[in-house]
């Protein structure tokens, strides 16, 4: 009993620590900065619906790959203006990423995401998804992620 | 000769070479050793692995109990060695991954090497044309092995397109 507990509580202390250990690398100031940017977009913008920050953070001449959505600053607006609900910007999350990279220009997101099995629509599974963005000069410059093309009837 | 079209040839070269060091100092990057090595070794995994499809590779490059996020597959190696082992494999090894293979960004940060590619596929929206989308790969090194893996794979057709 006393020995189970005790390895129950090595194995927590185990995955927490191996949580913990994430090595993302070291950033340098640069790279920090290029970081801070790209979460503007992803937390700031796209999270808490500050769209009025595209002005600033997002250039106008801004690369969407994303094939849902026009490209351009212009683009931008006006596929999430109209989505928007701004609400007060916090520090945290509300759709915390599971790993942020970041090299030189290049910053990195993946997410946790769950869907319905389609094998067995009561039961719910776990995949992948990713943003990355470009950043120079102090604005996002580029995005890419996951999306695809859905027939005219489905959703995102 | 003339002496002109010489210096301005050199003018030429200069200027070129301090567009590319413009380029390089904007892009800052400085990967580590280890960084450099972990871009190289998921690169040969993804050349003798799936390009050219040589099983004994998944000993090689992937821990034995990889960590699989990958929807479709059960976890660790042997999964991936199986599907590997059903496709004929290509000899000799290419030395380069064939452009149509080859990812449109790839870095190395921490413990971590990101892919990124880009695919065409035929638009639902528009018959007849194509487009183009992304997906990802993302790996986790650890002690000099593919530990962990992610992409974009889902378990329904909308993510179909994945190679």
């Amino acid at each position: 009993m006393k020995l189970s507990t005790k390895l129950m509580a090595a194995s927590v202390a185990t995955l927490v620590g191996a949580m913990l250990a994430q090595n993302v690398g070291k950033l340098s100031p640069q790279e920090q900065k290029n970081q801070d940017v790209a979460t503007k977009e992803m937390k700031d913008i796209l999270q808490y619906g500050h769209i009025e920050l595209a002005e600033q953070y997002i250039a106008p001449i801004y690369i969407q790959h994303n094939p849902n959505v026009p490209t351009g600053r212009d683009g931008f607006l006006k596929f999430f203006g109209p989505r928007a609900k701004p609400e007060p910007i916090k520090d945290e999350w509300k759709n915390k990423p599971a790993l942020i990279l970041t090299s030189g220009d290049l910053v990195f997101y993946l997410f946790d995401r769950t869907a319905k099995d389609p094998a067995d629509p009561s039961k719910t599974y776990n995949y992948n998804w990713f943003d990355m963005v470009r950043v120079d000069n102090g604005q996002i410059q580029e995005h890419w992620d996951t999306a695809k093309k859905a027939p005219p009837q489905g959703g995102r | 000769m003339t002496r002109l079209p010489k210096l301005r040839r050199a003018g030429v070269a200069v200027a070129l070479l301090a567009m590319a060091c413009t380029q390089m100092l904007a892009q800052s990057k400085t990967p580590t050793k280890q960084e450099k090595a972990n871009l190289k070794m998921v690169m040969d995994w993804w050349r003798e692995g799936l390009v050219a499809a040589h099983p004994e590779a998944a000993d090689k490059y992937l821990a034995e109990n990889m960590i699989q996020h990958n929807p479709n597959f059960p976890q660790g190696r042997a999964a991936v060695k199986t599907m590997i082992a059903r496709r004929p494999p290509v000899n000799p090894i290419p030395a380069t991954l064939p452009p149509e293979r080859t990812p449109a960004k790839a870095f190395a940060k921490g413990d971590y090497v990101v892919l990124v590619w880009e695919h065409e596929a035929n638009d639902p929206t528009n018959p007849g044309a194509k487009y183009k989308f992304n997906d990802f790969d993302l790996f986790r090194i650890e002690n000099g092995h593919i530990a962990e893996h992610w992409d974009g794979a889902m378990k329904t057709p909308p993510n179909a397109g994945k190679e």
